[in-house]
């Protein structure tokens, strides 16, 4: 509506009370536009309203995946599907710096209940006020965890995790190895088989070794029991199916606790089975008569001189001559180096390199640990070489080379390489000698058992073959130290057919009253893998009798002890 | 008649709002269950691990062999203890005068 303009109109209009203030027009233009303003304002948190009602996605998402950490690792199981190594459920130790009161008071706290925290280090971390969360440590135990939540320590939190736990212990601690703070392997199968695991953890499914725990935990308590009473620095084991090459048992001692924080520079961290070398002495000779039989060079019967020898100005004499002559089956079982020596000399340095290559000794072991270590193989091809590698010193060889060396004795002359991984494609078995010269030399370890420096093996009435081993270490003025030694036996049984080869070596072991006064592998480690043939066959359904002990129907035995390991449930 | 088909079309239009918003109400409440599921399942998987943890532990051979040698008397096996298929019912065929002794 329009003012009237007439001056009577208007005085007309003023006096009925009609008339409007001039400013009236804009005010009802301001009214409509403030309406619209907030219709559009309504209309847009409506559309808000609606969108939010069918798009949003929940927040308990989110929250849920914070709290269930991945399984990234699987669990190690033995031969049996017995539990080595599982995941189990664990809390993060957290610290939000900004709400701790004292850093230096909240550190020496968190100490008392984590001893190996560093309370430097954390006090530190804790007074980083510009971050906004911390991490302390993982792998807290539900125990733990209640210990810290008790100290009602303001600004630490927790958070899920996950830890490794090993429910065996000290068992096969050495073979399984370590993982660190996130849970990533860092040694033994933990390490070799990272990938592996993880793949198997991501599958919920678990790597199968061909550890038996049964045999594992004969081969350790053995091996401890015969290092402790002969006080030897350390000692190595292992128990090989020599017809496939699995490992169904490796030890090595001092032991060690697997879910103790791992020490590197500690003694009982090293695995002396399969990352350790030692010159391994006289367990090294049935190759070299195995070689010299091969080669035509001897024959079963024959018989070799065995008096001093003398290579360039140095002699060697055995520490206990034998009259001269002497039969072969004797030289091997009174295991005398001279006729070692000759033989290998004979044999000669290219064709001995040849054999030590194609029994594996020249690299290192194919058992599937990233520290099997690598052989110290001497470079000489000289006389002196030649000979003193003739019964096993010069070349310096883990104890699970050795074991691998010794399948040749389970496959007629055929060298089955090592696994610890079950189910994984076999190698090829590697031909080193003639099933004829295996099964000679087979037969005169028999004889090292029963009239030679072996006989102690045969205590624990087990019938088995095998083959002593006394090495002075190196070191000294006069190249090897007569006072410290390895001493070891090699043992294999059944004796009728060998199939399973038991590997001991004990570090600088001492003469002892238990050892008889003296610590050579016929006396430290021979009794030793006796017992441990004793208590395996068994469970391996071999028999390991004594032959006067047997019965007339040896074929259903057999054909029992060819019975695959694998089949044996526990 | 234009107007009874916009009041029509308006009851229609809020019915399917509030039928979009239970739906969607509903399905949030299907979905944090299926999550407290979840999370129930992964705390059972994780005391599954916990026991079977402690039941390896349980059944170590070290501590089984401690326990049968200091509650039993037991010891381990020796060779001489085991014999094999023909010989082990050979074995039992000797014993059987004195199994079978109540038989006429």
């Amino acid at each position: 509506m329009t003012a009237p303009t007439h001056p009577a109109a208007r005085a007309f209009a003023e006096a009925r009370g009609l008339a409007r203030p001039v400013e009236a027009a804009p005010a009802g233009r301001r009214v409509r536009a403030i309406a619209l303003v907030l219709a559009v304002a309504l209309a847009l948190v409506g559309l808000r309203a609606l969108q939010l009602a069918v798009t949003a996605q929940p927040e308990t998402s989110r929250a849920a995946l914070a709290a269930a950490p991945d399984v990234s690792r699987g669990d190690i199981v033995d031969r049996n599907g017995v539990l080595l190594a599982t995941n189990l459920p664990a809390f993060v130790l957290t610290a939000a710096p900004r709400d701790v009161v004292d850093a230096e008071a909240t550190a020496a706290k968190l100490v008392r209940v984590l001893p190996d925290l560093d309370p430097v280090a954390t006090a530190r971390r804790l007074a980083q006020k510009n971050r906004g969360l911390v991490q302390l440590r993982r792998g807290l135990t539900p125990r733990q965890k209640q210990a810290i939540f008790d100290l009602a320590l303001p600004g630490i939190g927790f958070g899920p995790d996950q830890r490794r736990f090993y429910p065996q212990g000290a068992l096969a601690s050495h073979a399984l190895g370590q993982v660190d703070g996130d849970l990533a392997g860092i040694a033994g199968l933990e390490h070799a088989l990272d990938a592996n695991i993880r793949r198997a953890g991501a599958a919920d499914k678990a790597v199968r070794l061909t550890l038996d725990v049964r045999i594992q935990h004969a081969l350790e308590t053995e091996l401890a029991d015969a290092a402790k009473s002969a006080r030897a620095q350390g000692g190595a084991g292992l128990v090989v199916d020599g017809r496939t090459g699995e490992v169904l048992a490796l030890a090595s001692y001092p032991e060690r606790d697997a879910n103790a924080p791992w020490r590197i520079e500690e003694p009982s961290t090293r695995n002396r089975a399969a990352a350790a070398v030692f010159e391994m002495g006289s367990t090294i000779k049935p190759f070299t008569y195995a070689a010299a039989l091969d080669l035509g060079l001897v024959s079963p019967q024959s018989t070799i001189d065995v008096s001093p020898l003398t290579i360039g100005d140095v002699q060697r004499t055995d520490p206990h001559p034998l009259a001269s002559p002497a039969p072969l089956t004797l030289a091997l079982a009174k295991s005398s180096n001279v006729a070692a020596a000759r033989l290998a000399l004979r044999i000669g340095a290219a064709r001995q390199r040849a054999m030590f290559d194609k029994l594996g000794l020249t690299r290192k072991s194919e058992i599937e640990l990233a520290e099997s270590a690598r052989p110290i193989v001497p470079s000489g091809t000289d006389d002196l070489t030649v000979a003193v590698q003739g019964y096993g010193h010069a070349l310096a060889m883990s104890p699970a080379a050795l074991a691998g060396a010794y399948t040749v004795f389970a496959n007629h002359g055929a060298r089955a390489p090592l696994t610890l991984v079950a189910g994984t494609e076999r190698a090829p078995l590697q031909p080193v000698f003639s099933p004829a010269a295996t099964a000679a030399v087979t037969a005169m370890m028999r004889a090292v058992v029963e009239e030679g420096t072996g006989v102690r093996a045969a205590d624990a009435g087990v019938d088995l073959v095998g083959k002593t081993g006394t090495a002075e270490k190196p070191g000294g003025s006069a190249g090897y130290d007569a006072t410290r030694m390895l001493s070891s036996f090699v043992g294999m049984f059944p004796a009728r057919e060998p199939r399973y080869v038991i590997v001991l070596a004990l570090d600088e072991p001492e003469r002892t009253a238990e050892s008889g006064g003296q610590a050579t592998g016929g006396a430290v480690a021979a009794p030793a893998v006796g017992r441990i043939a004793a208590r395996i066959a068994p469970m391996l359904a071999a028999d390991a009798r004594p032959a006067g002990a047997t019965q007339p129907a040896s074929a259903p035995r057999a054909a029992a002890a060819t019975k695959a390991v694998g089949d044996v449930k526990p | 008649m234009k107007r009874l088909f916009d009041v029509a079309a308006i009851i229609l239009i809020v019915a399917l709002a509030f039928g979009l918003y239970r739906t969607k109400v509903e399905a949030d409440a299907a979905r944090m269950r299926i999550t407290k599921l979840e999370r129930e399942v992964a705390d059972a998987r994780a005391q599954v691990r916990t026991l079977a943890a402690e039941a390896a532990y349980l059944s170590s051979p070290a501590r089984i062999e401690t326990l049968a040698r200091d509650r039993l008397g037991l010891r381990p096996a020796s060779p001489g203890q085991a014999v094999a298929g023909a010989e082990a019912r050979a074995a039992l065929d000797q014993r059987a005068p004195v199994n079978g002794a109540v038989k006429p």
